[in-house]
């Protein structure tokens, strides 16, 4: 009798344990963090979302339209600023990083 | 997707090489220039404040011809949609530009103006860019989420 006393006791700490131990473990992980909420990611991560959006720019670089080209660019910063002070107009500048994975690394 | 959409559109192109002096510049990684351009700091130093703009950063901004002032940012185009948000819609874009456009002649007119001394005209132009600069310092606290076009 003392035995199996001793043996339901035991048990009983065990599962005790195991659920403390449970609980720890959920209160830590916390609950699923929404995308928009998630911590910084790095460049790899960044390009490989990227990787995975590409389907979806190449379907619209398809039909995309080449108007732009007809825009006078200048060839680089310094000449436009140059080119600016002669004809006295602002500089109009399209930032843009360089994109993985494309022909053309200006599109954007 | 800016040279597919906003800068096709006949009008934008019309208003673009009319009255200003295009460049695309290729932000390379940290955001090196060749050349000293103190109106692009805000847009180098929000740039650089957001990990996720390595991968994907789009905007067109106006400065003046020496470089110092900060005239017009339409907003920016970035994933994970890769729709044309914030600014970037026609007419806003447009309405952007010309705006850029007007900040320039007053700061031309500042710049002449001989009754103002030099002090008065820094706070002046400091005033001209006000809004624009306070609109690029948006993007260091942005976060990165979907935003409804």
């Amino acid at each position: 009798m003392g035995r199996h006393v001793r043996l339901l006791f035991s048990l009983a700490i065990l599962l005790s344990l195991l659920a403390c131990g449970m609980w720890v473990w959920r209160a830590r992980s916390g609950p699923p963090v929404p995308v928009d909420d998630a911590p910084e990611r790095s460049l790899e991560e960044i390009e490989a979302s990227e990787s995975a959006s590409q389907a979806f720019q190449e379907g619209l670089a398809h039909e995309a339209d080449e108007n732009w080209k007809k825009i006078h660019w200048s060839s680089s910063l310094d000449a436009a600023l140059k080119t600016a002070r002669d004809v006295s107009k602002p500089v109009l500048i399209l930032l843009s990083v360089r994109e993985i994975g494309t022909q053309d690394p200006g599109r954007c | 997707m800016l040279k597919s959409s906003l800068l096709s559109d006949e009008k934008n192109i019309e208003t673009i090489n009319r009255d200003f002096v295009p460049v695309n510049f290729l932000i390379e990684k940290g955001f090196p220039l060749d050349v000293p351009v103190p109106a692009l700091t805000p847009v180098r130093e929000a740039f650089l404040s957001q990990p996720d703009f390595r991968g994907f950063f789009a905007t067109v901004v106006v400065i003046d011809p020496t470089g110092t002032l900060l005239l017009a940012y339409t907003g920016r185009s970035y994933p994970p949609n890769y729709k044309p948000t914030g600014c970037y819609r026609d007419g806003r874009f447009l309405t952007n530009i010309q705006r850029g456009l007007e900040r320039f002649r007053k700061a031309q007119a500042i710049q002449a103006d001989s009754k103002l001394s030099a002090e008065q005209k820094d706070a002046q132009l400091a005033e001209l860019q006000k809004d624009v600069r306070a609109s690029v310092g948006v993007l260091k606290t942005l976060k990165m989420e979907i935003e409804t076009p």
